[in-house]
């Protein structure tokens, strides 16, 4: 689970909570980012509109993969949202409300001018997204991989370096003494 | 009202907030997406007057950048606010000019947050005429023969 506490979006019946993860285009607002959710899912996110009246986000499943792609100008931006898997979502704010509205279209029905102009890359500079590269790839490695068959739900993994904190037990004065962080090197089984 | 006659006094509405204190009268070199297509009055407004007078939902009333004129100093940054912002369609105009000392005061957003990329927030005075020190430019034009704004 996420310990993101930058929370873009609580908990609505379509969507979330979802936590402000990577800021990749930014003005007065955050404009183009991802934000992950409790589950370590990641979403791309567009804000076209921010005005007197609403502020409006177009918001779209995705992974590390398709994030370092239009990081390294493999495919433009508007593809990050082109290509999502699930459902897209539009989530809006509007102006004397505290709480964010969210909507889920196909990608199909949304108007063409919300989502980024077609064709346009990122056009990064040198090393200017390495540090994120470095850490989307980072978790495509850490990812546990789970598959499951008709006849059978398993899943492989990979071993994780996990930190456990475990409490100290006095044997004499029977009481909670400290917490003892240890690093542990653990295969990890999850089952679906 | 001619330039050396502009008084260096800013809105009323000012009053909701504080300026950073990095904000200056200086001279940097921006460029500005022109949202009627044209270089003028309207495409030179500050956000809140953009917004009709309104705080936008996710800002709150005392936010600097809710009465800023945002600018950019990198070419790509200014591209990139324009390929996402669903208001600026093709064609858009490109104006590159700079901010002025008579006009307001500015500074790099950097200056005084934690961002990345090139924003320039630009607090105008009243009567300001910021675009009278911009012209129309083209992303190609600008991105072969400035590589350093980039």
């Amino acid at each position: 689970m996420s310990l993101n506490t930058n929370i873009f979006l609580n908990e609505d019946e379509n969507l979330g909570p979802l936590y402000l993860d990577m800021v990749f285009v930014e003005a007065t607002r955050p404009l183009f980012f991802t934000c992950v959710d409790c589950n370590d899912r990641m979403y791309a996110c567009s804000c076209h509109c921010a005005d007197g009246e609403k502020c409006q986000w177009v918001v779209a499943p995705t992974t590390c993969e398709k994030i370092i792609d239009v990081l390294t100008d493999r495919i433009p931006i508007r593809d990050v949202f082109n290509s999502s898997e699930g459902t897209t979502f539009l989530v809006t704010l509007y102006t004397g409300s505290s709480k964010k509205v969210v909507e889920q279209f196909n990608l199909r029905q949304l108007p063409e001018d919300i989502l980024p102009t077609p064709g346009y890359y990122m056009e990064a500079e040198d090393g200017e997204f390495d540090e994120e590269i470095a850490e989307l790839r980072n978790r495509q490695e850490n990812a546990v991989i789970v598959m499951h068959n008709v006849k059978s739900f398993f899943a492989s993994c990979q071993f994780f370096s996990i930190q456990v904190k475990l409490p100290v037990i006095s044997l004499t004065e029977t009481k909670f003494m400290e917490e003892d962080s240890r690093d542990y090197c653990l295969p990890v089984a999850v089952g679906v | 009202m001619d330039v050396e006659r502009i008084q260096k006094i800013f809105p009323k509405y000012f009053e909701n907030f504080q300026l950073p204190e990095a904000a200056i009268e200086q001279e940097i070199e921006v460029y500005r997406a022109c949202p009627t297509g044209k270089i003028e009055k309207a495409s030179f407004l500050n956000t809140y007057e953009e917004n009709g007078f309104k705080v936008p939902p996710d800002k709150d009333i005392d936010d600097p950048q809710v009465y800023c004129m945002s600018t950019f100093f990198r070419l790509k940054d200014v591209r990139r606010f324009v390929i996402l912002e669903s208001k600026f369609q093709r064609p858009w105009l490109l104006a590159r000019g700079h901010t002025t000392k008579v006009d307001g005061k500015s500074c790099k957003t950097r200056d005084w947050k934690k961002q990345r990329g090139s924003h320039v927030d630009w607090w105008l005075y009243v009567d300001a005429k910021p675009w009278m020190a911009f012209e129309e430019t083209d992303y190609e034009f600008e991105y072969e023969h400035f590589p350093e704004r980039r």
